[in-house]
């Protein structure tokens, strides 16, 4: 430990507290002359609704099905998906459909409210039919919003809900 | 002529400085507490119950649930435990990734207890750069595996992709300015006269209580002991590190800060390590497709941020579900030393304790 | 019944559906499905399409449900098999035993057509309909082909009751609806004669009662129309099974068990889809296990010199068969048959091995043994753990020493917990202690096995960290502890009902509300168990639309 005369120096004069005011003021002098207009921004928050996100390409947002060149989708009911299903959130109708040797999904039901997000069901697919898209603003209003049915019936699996729908963004 | 009497509060349960729903019913004396009772409960989701009706497989996610600020510690013991159970060997390349971000996770833990308990104690400016640090390591999780707190990192028998292109780059860009931020918050609070009077001699816990109390983790090395899981059973690329345990003997909310931080440094230096050793080589081991347990049971445990994580195993012969999962959540075994640590001393002091015992109710409550 | 053949049509998508289902008799390559080698006869690996080999005998019976489930599993539905009655199975259908190919879901060879085969099946079906319609077991069995005709299954479960054989015909007098009624409609189904199902509840009608009302009956207790309580007792007593809520009650005159006990079966069979159960029944079924995991050298051993004994067994009835074929061939002149190859163990081709258990060598687990004479069942390693199992009343002694034994030195219970073994003899719980020596950088693990309403006695005196392990062993398994200070519950509520960590205990809480997590939003569910159902003759009443 430090001597009693430094001590009572230290006590008398407040070095520590000037030592943090130091960093606090030089972080403020930073922020306040370069004004995030510098090629290392200091800035660390993002300015959300007016600036885009930049995401990993790893996220994990929301499930889409995938369709493939000739716009047929590639989902063959295999149910591995919903046989992994931590949270039960996949049901699939297996059908048939003309002119198609595979099955056919005449319903894949996907309920977003209980999704974790957890990527098993992508991982699982042996037919890179489905991925986690990168839509991350997913709030909705009313049950409706996170049933993603089929083409046609609620909302659609095959594409991105509309982004911002209900985000801060577009209320202007 | 005047009458004195003992007075009963409830601290909690929506209390900002439980962190959680963390109920603590004091009686005081005037502004001594003169008993404590921690009630928990609140957030008691059943998940040892849940994992037992899902698979191996499945049940890593819940683990995420548990300590959500530390998620990939508690994946490494879910897949560490699993593969224990069926004697599975895994790649040296996915022990070293695995050690890499478990050490990352060990710095976001450390710094979010480091921002919010100083917030607790009265110190503002610290938190905000612990946060502008931890956010730089979600994004590193994010990139590796897509989610920023609810990782799901691991699988069982090593990683399901190989760290992505770009993220060593990611992870030495904030590597090489870590040990700088580390310094910033020390000349922001080390030798700050009012949090040296807020923590030295606050919630005083020596090695025997502490040891007696089953307490683990920085809180028992604050006491004096050296009991570090990662240097007395190494699991994972351990073995092959090379770093120091900090301890401190006035097992003192100084002290455990003082552990804290220095665990940092010591994190740091692992994940250095594991940048430059990593190995060539596959990240998953072969196995079958449809994991069946034989009979066996096994506890695997881990040092995660707050402590011995352990994860009890019992398997069934043919079984795809573990017969019976326990999680040794460490915050719920280190709480119970909150009584010991505050019946005697002042009110203020509790939160003081109970930023220091750095307890995530997710993992109490389990 | 047994699966005779197993083959691959053309048309595989390498889905690994079947894998997962059967890894013992599918492989899926890059191309193709394989029937593995290990399982047929010839020992070859192909998609077995033209030349049809034959499975194993031994497997054939054996791994019948899960073959069953792969082809049900299979999407594009290319899995077939031969699937015949063996000869000793009880209750067979048909008395030939003819081999009746079931084609599994698409008919490739067809049963021969018309209703005389699919008729004495139907039973069995009906309880296939019903679990498919459920949804919760989609690929137990493949389903006959197309009985067309086949009857309800009230009606074919119940035979009219031969009036000569009860001379004082037992009637219902009065039948009323307690406080309760869902409006599910499942009794106006069964008896729509006597029940009439409101917006609010149900009704008895007034054209079978003698007042002439209509009302739930439930105060008035009014009598019914003795014609009509005799010709309906069938089916009220139906419908009562039927209820859900069993808010429907009734008197019965005369000899109520002999009638009761044909509806019974019937109701059960007949109340499935009408409870529309694959939206709560799931979640709310206990399966109880019917093994005890609890691992132990004796037993390992034990099995392990079974297995050994089975092996030489079976190699010493091969030869035979062998040697009684060569002396066939020889006395009729033909060739001798190739002697049979001995089975090599499959070559573990993963990165796992179980750990196996082996005999206690370390020298804790020796001087406690030495210490606790007598106290000790048994103590072994496994996992690189050291396992000790102790009698429950050695256990605080065996702590003790643990704890104080200058050799010993185990200063920290780390973790306490217990695993419920509902289906073992003799105990009910196995309780654990996870012991740590810090200065000698070693683990134990103590054991105790825990009758059923059997108390333990609290470890807090040696080890204080037990306080809220055993806490949470009483809450989450009902284990109480002697001695222990506070033994309250620690994370459920103190009126919480039940002991949560015990396998009897449903995965949807008692006391729960009834959570509806799979809720049909766009009715896909109800659609293929209305279908399921359709196929399989049954006419599923459709439920009210909201």
């Amino acid at each position: 430990m430090a001597s009693p005369r430094y001590s009572l120096l230290r006590t008398l004069i407040p070095f520590d507290i000037y030592g943090g005011m130091k960093l606090t003021g030089k972080y403020f002098g930073k922020v306040l002359r370069q004004a995030n207009r510098g090629p290392k921004r200091t800035h660390v928050v993002v300015e959300y609704p007016e600036v885009a996100v930049t995401l990993q390409p790893r996220f994990r947002g929301r499930l889409q099905m995938i369709k493939d060149e000739q716009g047929e989708i590639k989902c063959v009911c295999c149910l591995a998906c919903e046989k992994i299903c931590p949270t039960q959130v996949i049901t699939i109708e297996k059908g048939k459909k003309e002119g198609r040797k595979t099955p056919f999904p005449l319903q894949y039901d996907f309920e977003m409210e209980r999704c974790i997000f957890c990527e098993f069901c992508v991982e699982s697919c042996g037919f890179d039919s489905i991925i986690l898209n990168h839509q991350f603003e997913l709030a909705g209003y009313d049950r409706e919003d996170f049933s993603h049915g089929m083409e046609g019936q609620f909302q659609n699996m095959f594409s991105i809900t509309p982004v911002g729908h209900y985000s801060v963004a577009s209320e202007d | 002529m005047f009458k004195t009497e003992e007075m009963e509060i409830n601290l909690g349960p929506q209390h900002p400085s439980t962190h959680g729903v963390l109920r603590v019913k004091l009686h005081l004396d005037g502004e001594t507490v003169v008993r404590c009772v921690p009630m928990i409960g609140y957030l008691h989701r059943g998940v040892e119950k849940i994992c037992e009706n899902k698979t191996f497989f499945q049940g890593q996610v819940w683990t995420d649930r548990t300590d959500y600020v530390a998620s990939v510690s508690n994946n490494l013991g879910w897949a560490e435990g699993v593969e224990k159970l069926f004697g599975i060997t895994v790649p040296r390349r996915a022990h070293y990734i695995r050690t890499m971000l478990t050490e990352l996770n060990r710095i976001t833990s450390h710094l979010l207890w480091l921002g919010t308990h100083a917030l607790d104690i009265g110190a503002m400016t610290v938190f905000l750069y612990a946060f502008r640090e931890r956010e730089e390591i979600l994004s590193i999780f994010e990139a590796f595996c897509g989610a920023r707190l609810t990782t799901t990192a691991f699988r069982i028998g090593g990683l399901r992709e190989d760290i992505p292109p770009g993220l060593e780059k990611q992870v030495r860009a904030f590597q090489a300015r870590f040990l700088d931020c580390i310094e910033e918050y020390e000349t922001l609070l080390t030798e700050n006269r009012i949090w040296k009077k807020r923590t030295i001699g606050v919630a005083l816990l020596n090695a025997e209580d502490a040891i007696a109390l089953g307490v683990t983790g920085p809180v028992l090395r604050a006491a004096g002991s050296t009991y570090d899981i990662r240097k007395v059973f190494p699991y994972a690329a351990y073995a092959e590190m090379d770093f120091d345990v900090p301890t401190q003997t006035a097992g003192d909310t100084y002290a455990r800060y003082l552990v804290r931080l220095e665990e940092m440094r010591q994190a740091h230096r692992i994940v250095n390590q594991c940048l430059d050793g990593l190995p060539e080589g596959p990240v998953m081991a072969k196995l079958p497709k449809v994991l069946k347990s034989e009979v066996n049971e096994v506890y695997h445990a881990i040092e995660a941020p707050k402590g011995e994580l352990g994860y009890y195993f019992v398997g069934e012969k043919g079984g795809v579900n573990p017969y019976r999962m326990h999680i040794r959540a460490p915050s719920f075994i280190n709480l119970q030393a909150l009584p010991k640590m505050v019946e005697g001393r002042l009110l203020a002091d509790v939160i003081a304790a109970i930023g220091t015992l750095d307890v995530v109710l997710g993992e109490v409550d389990r | 019944m047994a699966i005779t053949k197993v083959w691959i049509e053309e048309g595989c998508i390498v889905c690994n559906a079947c894998e997962a289902e059967c890894p013992d008799v599918f492989h899926v390559t890059e191309e193709s499905c394989h029937i593995k080698g290990d399982s047929r006869k010839d020992g070859r690996e192909s998609e077995n399409r033209d030349e049809k080999a034959e499975l194993k005998a031994d497997l054939q019976s054996s791994l019948e449900a899960s073959i069953v489930a792969a082809a049900a599993a299979c999407p594009v539905e290319v899995i077939k098999y031969d699937q015949v009655a063996s000869a000793d199975a009880p209750g067979s259908a048909e008395p030939a035993a003819a081999p009746a190919v079931i084609a599994s879901p698409a008919p490739v060879a067809v049963a021969p057509e018309g209703a005389p085969t699919a008729a004495p099946a139907v039973d069995a079906d009906i309880e296939n309909a019903v679990d498919a319609a459920l949804g919760t077991t989609g690929n137990t069995a493949a389903p006959v082909p197309a009985p067309s005709a086949a009857p309800r299954p009230v009606a074919a479960a119940t035979p009219p009751d031969p009036p000569a054989a009860n001379p004082a015909k037992p009637r219902v007098t009065k039948v009323w609806i307690e406080d309760g009624c869902i409006v599910c409609n499942a009794c106006e189904a069964d008896s729509p004669e006597v029940f009439h199902v409101t917006e609010t509840t149900c009704m008895i009608k007034p054209g079978v009662r003698l007042d002439g009302k209509e009302s739930e009956n439930r105060v008035e207790k009014n009598g019914l129309k003795p014609e009509d309580g005799e010709r309906l007792i069938t089916s009220i007593i139906t419908a009562s099974k039927g209820c859900p809520v069993d808010v429907i009650k009734y008197e019965v005159l005369g000899d109520a068990p002999v009638v009761e006990a044909k509806p019974h079966d019937a109701a059960e069979v007949a109340a499935g889809p009408f409870v529309l159960d694959y939206k709560a029944a799931p979640n709310r079924q206990v399966v109880m296990p019917k093994t005890v995991p609890l691992p132990s050298l004796h037993t390992y051993q034990e099995e392990q010199k079974a297995a050994v004994a089975a092996d030489g067994a079976k190699w010493a009835k091969q030869q035979a068969d062998f040697e009684t074929a060569k002396a066939k061939a020889l006395a009729e002149g033909k060739d001798a048959p190739k002697p049979p190859v001995r089975a090599v163990p499959k070559k573990n081709e993963n990165d796992m091995e179980f750990p196996a258990p082996s005999e206690a060598k370390d020298p804790d687990l020796l001087h406690l043994t030495d210490l606790l004479d007598g106290k000790v069942s048994q103590a072994f390693e496994q996992s690189g753990e050291l396992i000790l199992q102790v009698h429950p009343d050695g256990l605080i002694e065996t702590l003790m020493f643990c704890k104080g034994d200058a050799s010993l030195r185990y200063e920290m219970l780390v973790d306490q917990t217990a695993t419920h073994y509902p289906a073992a003899e003799g105990f009910a719980f196995s309780v654990v202690y996870q012991l740590i020596s810090i200065s000698r950088h070693k683990r134990l693990r103590v054991r105790v096995l825990v009758k059923e309403g059997q108390d333990l006695e609290s470890a807090v005196e040696i080890y204080p960290s037990a306080n809220w392990m055993e806490r949470e062993i009483y809450d989450m398994f009902g284990i109480r502890f002697t001695g222990h200070p506070d033994m309250t519950r620690i994370l459920c509520p103190e009126d919480w009902e039940g002991h949560p960590l015990r396998k009897e205990y449903p995965t949807l809480g008692w006391g729960q509300r009834d959570i509806d997590f799979r809720e049909d939003r766009s009715g896909v569910l109800m659609r293929m168990a209305l279908e399921k159902a359709g196929n399989m003759g049954i006419n599923l009443k459709v439920p009210k639309a909201d």
